[in-house]
């Protein structure tokens, strides 16, 4: 079952012309010439489609609660700000095929009401972001976006945003303000986007895996989408799975799989190499030992493994786990945005204790502190990095990988 | 281009803030005080919000940058991959220290993940890209850059 990399070609990116040809667009004709927003919000909410960034939330949720604020103005944000490690499968769907995302934003802003899009895009994208720009000027051109589009009395108007390098970023409200000219540091929720969003108005922000997804959900219907796969967690998803496996790449799964069979769609545990432990969605993600490989990964309450942005990385014995705590603790001290206490220093403290760990000078003191540190980031920052920073670590040393932290 | 150039090209409205400290940022090579100072005025904000913004993001410098500057992506992907002797790679064949930042003429970063992960190691080398870097790939892309 392939929806996101159905029209991928090896090579050659789809223009629009290719787009059209395998049938793009209709979706975009069928939801403003036969459908009112509430009714394509309706079909969004019967495919119980999850946000595909990472958190997982009800998108048909979303856009109702934007769709209902009686504000004019209003925005719809697509995060194309990947940066979480070990993911681009973003990156590949903007390189790809551009225009499906386009089709989920003109789909999303008109059940929404919004007259204006955005894609914020990592700024080091730079193919992507030819690829989107070139996309979006060709939708000009055929009346899929600025004034009445499809003869409707529907407009938007869409621009690429490039990033200048924060992983925060990728979090809505950060995003939304680095948006605005700001630090891209988070907001306080409540108001939520969809309340008071962009410059204040309702606006939602959706990732662009998950925008990739619409178009197949408008033509066949939110309840075929709803059936596929994982029934708590339907549709499909694009997964990288890398390290010690004999065919790492990008690959279009459902979320029905566990995690062997993941490793064993890539080809399986490459050859004399022992797999560790798999980490499961980026740095940010949980770390899975090998008698846990028969656990599901998804966006259900029901999965002890939260899928996330659905990177697999397979760590063999062969890798150093003191420089892989290094490797976890360096980025998100790196990338903490600043604004709160206990995630600026915490990260900052963590990584300094790691950094003792690695170096043979770790004593009783240290594995103290280290404690206390992670219950800071796990449950007094701002925002959820200072969770981030402390998942994959808590899970060494609750599965006992390190004897150090025994 | 002079950063008045630059700041004609685009309305004053809050969504070009970001965009216009890229700019300057691409065409200067970084923010310095009289940049804050224009673009403030140009988007009548304060200056201290302007250079607020610039010290944030990872791809702006608020100081003239060395020489030369080696970004090693250290996040999980490429540790499997071996970055940790790049590292250490560069930093005997210049002789530096990572992320020592008072040397004019070199300095070696550790970088966040930048979706190249089938391909690494990836390496930045002044703003330029590079995947698959081996160790003995780093010494002559470094010699490159420096015109030998």
């Amino acid at each position: 079952m392939k929806i996101l990399t159905k029209y991928w070609k090896i090579g050659k990116s789809l223009d629009i012309k290719d787009y059209l040809n395998v049938g793009g667009y209709e979706a975009l004709k069928k939801a403003i010439e036969k459908m009112k927003p509430a009714e394509v919000i309706e079909e969004l909410k019967k495919s119980k489609l999850q946000g595909r960034g990472g958190g997982g939330f009800p998108v048909g949720l979303k856009w109702e609660f934007a769709a209902g604020k009686k504000e004019k103005q209003k925005y719809f944000i697509c995060n194309l700000d990947e940066s979480e490690p070990g993911n681009f499968k973003d990156r590949m769907l903007a390189e790809n095929n551009p225009h499906q995302i386009i089709e989920g934003i003109i789909i999303g802003a008109y059940a929404i009401g919004a007259n204006k899009a955005f894609v914020y895009l990592n700024g080091t994208f730079r193919i992507a972001g030819k690829k989107l720009e070139q996309a979006i000027e060709d939708c000009y051109k055929k009346n899929f976006l600025g004034k009445g589009i499809l003869k409707s009395k529907f407009d938007l108007d869409l621009e690429v945003f490039y990033g200048a390098g924060a992983y925060i970023c990728g979090e809505e409200s950060a995003l939304i303000n680095s948006l605005e000219g700001k630090r891209g540091e988070p907001r306080s929720k409540p108001p939520y986007p969809s309340d008071a969003g962009f410059l204040g108005k309702p606006t939602v922000v959706n990732n662009a895996e998950t925008l990739s997804s619409v178009s197949w959900i408008i033509e066949n219907g939110g309840k075929e989408f709803s059936k596929i796969g994982n029934v708590d967690s339907p549709g499909t998803k694009l997964s990288s799975i890398d390290g010690a496996v004999k065919n790492p790449g990008l690959y279009e799964v459902t979320m029905d799989k566990n995690i062997e069979q993941l490793l064993q769609i890539a080809g399986g545990v490459k050859e004399g190499f022992e797999l560790w432990f798999a980490q499961i969605g980026g740095s940010s993600g949980q770390v899975v030992p090998r008698y846990l490989l028969t656990e599901i990964p998804s966006y259900s309450e029901r999965s002890v493994v939260s899928i996330g942005s659905g990177s697999v990385l397979a760590i063999s014995k062969h890798e150093n786990l003191k420089d892989l705590l290094l490797s976890w603790i360096n980025f998100f001290q790196r990338e903490s945005c600043g604004k709160c206490v206990p995630c600026r220093e915490g990260t900052f403290r963590l990584k300094g204790i790691l950094e003792r760990l690695k170096n043979g000078e770790f004593d009783e003191n240290d594995k103290q502190d280290l404690f206390k540190l992670i219950w800071t980031l796990d449950n007094t920052t701002f925002c959820p990095l200072g969770k981030f920073s402390v998942t994959a670590l808590k899970d060494v040393i609750r599965y006992k990988l390190l004897k150090e932290l025994r | 281009m002079t950063i008045q150039q630059i700041l004609l090209a685009f309305e004053p409205e809050k969504k070009n803030i970001l965009p216009v400290v890229k700019a300057v940022n691409e065409e200067l090579g970084w923010i310095s005080e009289e940049a804050v100072q224009k673009i403030a005025r140009y988007f009548d904000e304060s200056e201290s919000h302007i250079f607020s913004v610039a010290s944030f993001y990872d791809e702006i410098n608020t100081e003239k940058p060395a020489e030369l500057v080696v970004e090693v992506c250290d996040s999980a992907n490429c540790q499997t991959k071996n970055a940790e002797k790049l590292i250490k790679d560069v930093q005997s064949f210049l002789k530096i220290k990572e992320g020592d930042s008072s040397n004019q003429k070199f300095l070696l970063k550790r970088m966040s993940c930048l979706g190249r992960c089938l391909e690494g190691p990836v390496v930045r080398i002044n703003g330029v890209i590079y995947t698959k870097v081996t160790s003995s790939r780093i010494v002559e892309l470094i010699q490159n850059h420096l015109g030998y």
